[in-house]
């Protein structure tokens, strides 16, 4: 899945972004480019709260690793 | 991994910090500036009015501002100005404002200005933009934007 940032402004101006598809942490500095460029153009950040999700595909992969591990001992 | 961000936020424009009244001359070589008042002018197309660079309080006298406006349906007006850190705050008389139009406006502006900071910066990290916006009510909508590689 290609990655995307889906984002809503609230008629307040309040902010949610959501980055989704990224590969493992990528999110996260992607994240951190929007809030730069976003400074950048006058918008600056008086508070955040941001939640991480791990995607089906990353958890499947962990199930693998973890059934592996478990065959190995 | 995903991640789901929320911001609260403020506009803060560092350049203007020292400039207490411009008169009509708000543009400069800041971008941030010109960002400003296409944000008023947007807001205008929906309200009427014009641009101005006062308001009046709720006995007729004038107060300067940096930029302000005077839309059509509080002529009494909106003005911005900046405290020394560069940070934007709204100024209007709420006397007789029962509806609460004053602070709809002001978050009208806030709303535009983040909206066009968004499109820019997602289109400065090479994504394609796409912007929806859905009513919520009368001066009022949620506005989508999607930023796709």
């Amino acid at each position: 899945m290609a990655p995307s940032i889906r984002i809503i402004v609230d008629q307040r101006g309040n902010i949610i972004a959501d980055f989704h598809g990224f590969r493992g942490e990528d999110c996260l500095s992607a994240e951190r480019q929007l809030r730069d460029k976003l400074l950048k153009y006058g918008v600056q950040i008086s508070e955040r709260k941001a939640i991480l999700k791990e995607d089906n595909e990353s958890t499947e992969q962990r199930m693998k690793e973890r059934r592996s591990l478990w065959r190995k001992t | 991994m995903s991640e789901v961000a929320e911001y609260k936020t403020i506009i803060q424009i560092p350049s203007l910090a020292k400039r207490l009244n411009i008169a009509s001359n708000l543009l400069d070589a800041d971008p941030r500036s010109e960002l400003l008042k296409r944000t008023l002018e947007i807001v205008l197309e929906e309200h009427g009015g014009t641009l101005s660079w006062d308001i009046r309080d709720c006995d007729g006298k004038q107060i300067p501002c940096l930029i302000g406006m005077r839309p059509g349906d509080f002529s009494q007006g909106i003005g911005l100005n900046v405290d020394g850190s560069g940070k934007v705050f709204f100024v209007y008389d709420s006397h007789g404002d029962s509806q609460g139009l004053g602070r709809q406006i002001c978050e009208e502006i806030s709303q535009n200005y983040n909206t066009i900071a968004l499109r820019m910066a997602l289109s400065e990290m090479d994504y394609q933009v796409e912007i929806e916006e859905e009513r919520t009510g009368p001066y009022q909508k949620k506005v989508l934007l999607t930023g796709r590689i």
